[in-house]
């Protein structure tokens, strides 16, 4: 047995497994062990080892530490300054060389805490000076599991000691955790906070935040009305605002009690929020919503309210920082998100169910009322017709009286009945034609844009939150696209197209040939007149469209005009706009095409032969428009300036270029069918004159005056005297006398309406076909 | 003094037509006469344009029934047609421009050619207010209308001077014209067919008063 302390390496393998009691008792085994085998360096490294494992560090040079007291503290003599609470903060180094000394101080203020956990013996564990104060105690302890682990070599000592410091540890935590209940129940929360910071020196942070967590049940604190809503669907602010009053008051609770509690040591007041927030508020704003989704259309207003009462109006707290609301308000939203995607996705599609919804409802008023006004005038219409007796008194269902008429077979009532449907059908198209604007509701319309508005306007209060910026843009995009394909698919062009095919089937002469005619109603409706209007009110509601996409969308950058262009909402709006146009083009030529069939009628029931072609007598009348001019002139101011302020003037101008042209068509035709005398042909150049002024003093459309200069210098071919039938003749070939709007031909064909030309014929046609070329040219 | 208060109710029509140059301010003449209008860009006239004024010369209702035409008309057979019927013409210049008062002469031998024989005339320098920019005297217009047996009167259409005074004498000169002439006539002509407002000709009596009347006129 001695021989083997013979072997260096046995001993020191021994010795590193001893601990320090025993290894100094091993070394005294004799001298050979105690004065070589384990001296010098080998019993440095021993003792250096147990201090690395404290957490010591070597150093090399001692005049290199710049804590200089530490130097001192090597002074044998004031070994006393140390105590076991500070000697871990003030002897952090050795040197080598001194490890022993280093080791001698630690083991003389741990080594009897040591012993007792090893014993087992609890009580007194603490010098009386140190029983008052946990924080100390939780200081030394932590120590001794720091000192204890120089012990790690002999595992037996070494997890005895950590076993029952454990044990102790957690007699002391039940103790503190037993004073904190005491003492918050007593509400002396800065007791409560002090031993929060003992827990937290223990590392005890669960502990900690869960004695914190129990004493916090919302469950039981709060008592929130889930009735913010009423029957009706509608949000009760002051209610809602009630809740969250509670909400908040309970959190502004919370956070005051946290700074008290934690203060700054450990975070617990967010992690607190958020767990609140996703439980607690999700949970109210599930039940509130999970009833109804049309809910969620208050969705901004909650929002806003929820972020100023849970965020704004919370307290500043210590626990949580200087960027504590932030983070609160970022958690909010990350939680809130979903809703305020639900909603944003559901306006376009809650615009668009309503919208055809009122749409639906519109349209079967109409009907109705169609219906209702259709039975009038077949009733009005029936007792007219005196067939009073052979009608059913099924006043109801008239269209099946029709029917039975049909099978009458008497060929008289059979006439009689033929007329009074003519009678029907035309009096119907006219009462619907005075109705044609009922067709498009612009106050329905407005109605549905201003919805629009205040939608987009409310969605668009979304914008600050940049995770739901693109959504917001996005959806925003998709309302107005919403609204105007409701528009235009829904109401304008059904009204439209209604309203073309009214002005179409009309004609103001089928009215003047019915016998049957309804009273205190208009029967002369001007078709165009009432489609105006209409033009007018879809005018007004592209204005509309317009102000909405250039004030909600593009200055509210919803919609990039430049980056945008080929967006399909830009697309929609043009479309739409395409829309109208054509539908104004096409009820404008329908209309224009009327006009000129007034025109036509006018002038064919009204221009007297004589007006031209006078008698001696008549022909000494005065010198004024002849009465069809002054009717047509009217009629055509009547249709001219319809548009005038209901569109852009651009259209205005191809409408009454177009009109003025067709008409000039028409007093063409009108003087190749009219029978011309010289003395006539003042009257004719009056009237001439006067459509003169029309056009270029009222209408003031510049393109279309030369032709009616021209029909001046045509007016001029009449008052020349039979007797200057050859200057008549060459009158004919100065073609540039008439601008080039009129051919030879065509000058010849007015000269043909002369009263005299059979007299002149010859004399003109000489100087036409009888003189060389020359001749012919101007004078 | 709107001939619409009067209407048809007339003793008298007269027709008198406006000759000139083209730019002399014919029609601006016309319209300050009849609805005392004046157009400073009124463009120039094409064909020919009616307007009347009824007036009262010794309490008899006359009704003016005056034609403005072209300035530029080149057709005689168109310019024979104006003047077919009238019993009165003002001949028009610009005082600012020579060339215009020269060509009155011309305007003059047509209007002698194709209107009756005992058509009233008046010479007219329009545009006195151009006084600054007179081109044709005062005294040189007087001699050559006494000359030609014409009234004369120096208007401004714009500043609105001396234009009804310029018509007045003329329809004045054409009724005293006129009424003598009824009376020369005797009644049998007249008294028959004498309806309110014939249109007056003077053609019955075609060279033989040439002078005589002419004399009266002036």
């Amino acid at each position: 047995m001695e021989d083997l302390l013979k072997v260096s390496r046995i001993v020191v393998e021994i010795a590193n497994n001893l601990n320090a009691k025993d290894y100094v008792n091993f070394r005294s085994v004799n001298k050979l062990v105690h004065n070589h085998q384990l001296a010098g360096p080998t019993d440095d490294a021993y003792w250096e080892s147990k201090l690395v494992e404290m957490g010591l560090k070597r150093v090399y040079d001692k005049v290199d530490e710049k804590e200089n007291e530490h130097i001192i503290s090597f002074d044998g003599e004031n070994d006393n300054i140390y105590d076991s609470v500070t000697i871990f903060d003030n002897i952090r180094t050795f040197t080598i060389g001194d490890a022993k000394e280093t080791y001698i101080k630690f083991h003389k203020r741990f080594q009897p805490y040591c012993m007792k956990l090893y014993h087992g013996n609890f009580t007194h564990f603490f010098p009386e000076k140190y029983d008052e104060d946990p924080l100390i105690q939780v200081k030394i302890f932590n120590f001794i599991s720091r000192y204890n682990k120089s012990n790690s070599n002999d595992d037996y000592q070494f997890s005895r000691i950590e076993q029952n410091l454990k044990i102790l540890k957690e007699i002391f935590v039940n103790s503190v955790l037993q004073e904190m209940e005491a003492n918050y129940m007593s509400e002396n929360y800065e007791i409560v906070g002090k031993f929060i910071g003992v827990l937290l020196q223990c590392h005890e942070e669960t502990n900690a935040v869960e004695f914190f967590k129990s004493k916090t049940d919302p469950a039981l604190e709060l008592n929130v009305s889930n009735t913010v809503f009423d029957e009706g669907g509608i949000l009760n602010r002051e209610l809602f605002e009630k809740s969250l009053d509670i909400f908040r008051d309970y959190l502004n609770n919370k956070i005051e009690m946290v700074d008290v509690l934690f203060e700054d040591q450990y975070p617990v007041i967010l992690q607190f929020i958020e767990s609140f927030i996703q439980e607690n508020v999700l949970d109210f704003f599930n039940e509130l919503f999970e009833a109804d989704d049309s809910r969620l259309r208050y969705m901004p207003s909650i929002y806003f309210l929820v972020v100023q009462k849970l965020c704004t109006e919370l307290k500043e707290s210590k626990n949580g920082g200087p960027d504590f609301r932030q983070i609160v308000k970022d958690f909010l939203n990350m939680y809130l998100e979903p809703r305020i995607i639900d909603y944003l996705e559901l306006q376009p599609r809650e615009l668009k169910r309503q919208s055809s919804l009122k749409f639906q409802v519109y349209q079967e008023e109409v009907a109705s009322r169609e219906k209702e006004t259709n039975e009038q005038i077949y009733n009005s219409l029936r007792d007219q017709s005196k067939m009073k007796k052979s009608m059913s008194d099924d006043k109801n269902d008239f269209l099946s009286t029709f029917a039975k008429m049909l099978r009458i077979p008497n060929s008289e009532s059979q006439k009689k009945q033929e007329q009074l449907q003519l009678a029907y059908n035309l009096n119907l198209i006219t009462n619907n034609l005075q109705n044609i604007k009922s067709l498009v509701s612009l106050d329905l319309c407005c109605e549905m844009i201003q919805d629009a508005q205040n939608r987009t306007e409310e969605m668009y209060r979304f914008h600050t939150l940049e995770n739901v910026l693109e959504i917001v843009k996005s959806k925003c995009q998709e309302l107005f696209k919403t609204l105007v394909e409701q528009l235009s698919e829904q109401h304008i062009k059904p009204g439209f197209e209604k309203a073309t095919d009214l002005l179409q089937k009309y004609n103001s002469n089928d009215m003047d040939r019915v016998e049957l005619k309804l009273e205190g109603f208009e029967t002369k409706v001007e078709p165009l007149v009432q489609f105006t209007e209409l033009i007018n009110i879809g005018d007004i509601i592209l204005q509309m469209t317009s102000i909405f996409y250039k004030n909600e969308l593009v200055h509210k950058n919803i919609i990039n005009k430049n980056k945008d262009f080929l967006n399909d909402v830009v697309q929609s709006k043009k479309n739409f706009e395409t829309m109208l146009d054509d539908f104004v083009a096409e009820g404008l030529n329908i209309g224009i095409n009327k006009l000129m069939d007034e025109v036509e009628f006018v002038f064919n029931t009204t221009q007297l032969p004589e007006d031209f072609n006078p008698t001696e007598k008549s022909a000494q009348r005065e010198i004024n428009p002849t009465q069809c001019a002054v009717k047509i002139v009217e009629l055509l101011s009547n249709h001219c300036f319809l548009l005038t302020g209901a569109t852009d003037k651009g259209t205005i101008d191809v409408y009454q270029q177009e009109i003025a042209e067709r008409f000039f068509n028409e007093i063409v035709k009108h003087i190749k069918k009219s029978l011309i005398s010289s003395d006539g042909a003042i009257f004719l150049i009056c009237d001439l004159n006067f459509y003169y002024d029309f056009v270029a003093y009222k209408l003031r459309q510049k393109r279309v005056v030369p032709l009616f200069v021209a029909l001046k210098n045509v007016g001029q071919l009449y008052i020349v005297s039979g007797k200057d039938s050859k200057e008549l003749g060459k009158m004919i070939c100065d073609v540039n006398r008439f601008k080039g709007i009129f051919s030879q031909e065509e000058i010849y064909e007015f000269v043909e309406r002369r009263s005299d030309w059979v007299r002149v014929k010859r004399d003109v046609q000489k100087v036409m076909y009888g003189l060389g070329l020359k001749d012919c040219v101007v004078m | 003094m709107n001939n619409e208060d009067y209407g048809y109710d007339y003793d008298y029509l007269f027709k008198i037509v406006l000759i000139g140059d083209s730019g002399v301010g014919k029609s601006n003449l016309l319209s300050r006469f009849t609805t005392n209008d004046f157009n400073m860009e009124s463009k120039s006239t094409i064909g020919v344009e009616f307007a009347t004024r009824t007036i009262e010369v010794e309490s008899k209702k006359i009704k003016a029934q005056i034609w403005d035409t072209a300035g530029q008309e080149r057709y005689r057979a168109i310019t024979s047609a104006y003047y077919r019927g009238a019993v009165g013409a003002l001949i028009v210049y610009d005082i600012s421009k020579p060339s215009s008062y020269e060509n009155c002469n011309h305007w003059l031998t047509e209007l002698r050619e194709n209107a009756d024989d005992n058509v009233a005339v008046g010479l007219i320098g329009n545009k006195s207010d151009l006084d600054h920019l007179r081109a044709v005297p005062t005294d040189e217009a007087k001699n050559f209308a006494q000359e030609n047996q014409l009234l004369f009167t120096e208007t401004s259409a714009l500043k609105s001077e001396n234009v009804d005074l310029a018509f007045r004498e003329l329809i004045t000169a054409i009724y005293q014209m006129v009424s003598k002439h009824q009376v020369d006539l005797g009644d049998a002509n007249t008294q028959g067919n004498a309806p309110k407002g014939p249109t007056i000709s003077l053609t019955p009596a075609p060279n033989e008063n040439k002078k005589k009347s002419a004399n009266n006129c002036c």
